[in-house]
């Protein structure tokens, strides 16, 4: 008998057995994780911390072999979704509470999002500042400037693009922000309302002559919003609800939504601003 | 109908148990959607004990970050904050966008250089760390 008889049937066991492992797992999905929610952060209830946890934990199972899920299952996901974005836009995160709803709501069609977060951080000031004196000294040199992104191969190699780059501590991660070697943004970690939105992205300038001695860009942030499967990454997001409890929410389980569910899709999106300086 | 009303009455008191009542002042939201720290390794250095925290960042696009402290720190429930100066912070040079994976193979403590911890990554899974919550100092 060749290997090749052999392997299906050992994993078509296995996959048995992961199932019966997962049903033994099986919970009853809570009707309303929402209110289950603010029982947590209003009332540190326990009785719905463990719900909310063992239901995640029980659909995670799930996802990871590909079991089929009930309607009720499929409804705990998206309203686990909906809470996120009342949350978010409860308490300040509009950006990162609209993709988060979009992911749930918009069919993968772009969207756009406000520049303001990119146009207050730091390192995106400090970013447009560098491109802006390279792309003076390419048009006093009559060079090409009207296009221009953060990774651009020559733009890396200026002494603009120096201070912006992470060197032994040259920036601060925390309140600053830096720009990688490739050229992608990193959004400084204090600044929780552009880092939950976008935490690393690219900028990009379309560039043009506004009069003799100055210029009008373009500027733009274009991203996807999408999660790593469960077979790349066990990267999870920890949604503290109270002082000693936070929900831990799988990126599988996120992406397998879109997958394996079809419950929600990736989509591209973009923030736009316009400036003229000299 | 009497679905949408209920779940619109659980929205509101939700939001206003999120908003009014909450014991705590940590929130809730994506905002809240914390960071992840994981004591990934300790070592002895010139009878100096070191802790390699991992911080992961970020909703949708996360970052992984290696924290190192001289002392184990306590860390703020709410804002994730340590309670002692790190000594020095880098991110994990490993996107999913990038096609050639990466992967620690050294992770070298040197306290007395500006860069006190040095991370060499190799393209040989054999090499290195798959996973980087698995990272240790290099001995």
């Amino acid at each position: 008998m060749s290997t090749d008889s052999i392997t299906p049937t050992n994993n078509t066991q296995n996959l048995s057995k992961k199932a019966q492992a997962c049903l033994a797992q099986a919970v009853e999905v809570p009707s309303a994780p929402l209110y289950h929610m603010g029982n947590i952060a209003a009332f540190d209830s326990k009785t719905s911390f463990d719900l909310l946890q063992d239901t995640i934990n029980y659909l995670t199972c799930k996802a990871k072999i590909k079991m089929k899920f009930s309607q009720d299952e499929k409804e705990f996901l998206i309203e686990l979704y909906e809470s996120l974005w009342w949350g978010g836009y409860a308490k300040g995160m509009p950006e990162a509470a609209k993709l988060a709803s979009h992911y749930i709501k918009g069919k993968g069609e772009p969207v756009s999002m406000a520049p303001k977060p990119y146009q207050q951080s730091v390192v995106v000031k400090d970013t447009m500042q560098a491109m802006k004196l390279y792309i003076n000294e390419l048009a006093g040199r009559k060079e090409y400037f009207f296009n221009l992104k953060t990774n651009d191969p020559k733009f890396r190699q200026s002494p603009h693009f120096k201070p912006l780059m992470l060197i032994n501590g040259s920036r601060n991660i925390d309140t600053q922000g830096y720009v990688k070697s490739d050229g992608v943004i990193h959004a400084a970690q204090f600044n929780q309302r552009l880092q939950k939105a976008d935490n690393r992205f690219y900028l990009e300038a379309s560039t043009e002559k506004f009069t003799k001695d100055s210029f009008h860009t373009f500027w733009s942030v274009n991203n996807r919003y999408d999660f790593e499967p469960f077979s790349k990454s066990d990267k999870i997001s920890n949604l503290a609800l109270s002082d000693s409890k936070a929900l831990l929410l799988p990126d599988g389980l996120s992406e397998y939504m879109d997958s394996g569910l079809d419950l929600a899709k990736p989509f591209n999106y973009q923030a736009r601003w316009t400036e003229i300086w000299k | 109908m009497k679905i949408t009303i209920l779940k619109a009455s659980i929205i509101v008191l939700f939001c206003f148990l999120i908003t009014a009542c909450g014991q705590n002042e940590c929130g809730f939201g994506i905002h809240i959607a914390g960071d992840q720290l994981k004591l990934a390794d300790t070592i002895n250095d010139n009878n100096k004990t070191y802790y390699l925290y991992t911080r992961t960042t970020g909703w949708q696009e996360k970052t992984v970050f290696f924290e190192l402290y001289d002392q184990k720190p306590e860390f703020d429930q709410c804002t994730y904050q340590p309670d002692i100066k790190k000594l020095y912070m880098v991110a994990y040079e490993d996107f999913p966008e990038n096609p050639e994976r990466k992967h620690i193979e050294k992770m070298i403590l040197q306290p007395d250089q500006p860069e006190k911890l040095k991370i060499i990554y190799t393209t040989d899974k054999t090499k290195g760390v798959e996973n980087v919550y698995d990272v240790k100092f290099t001995r």
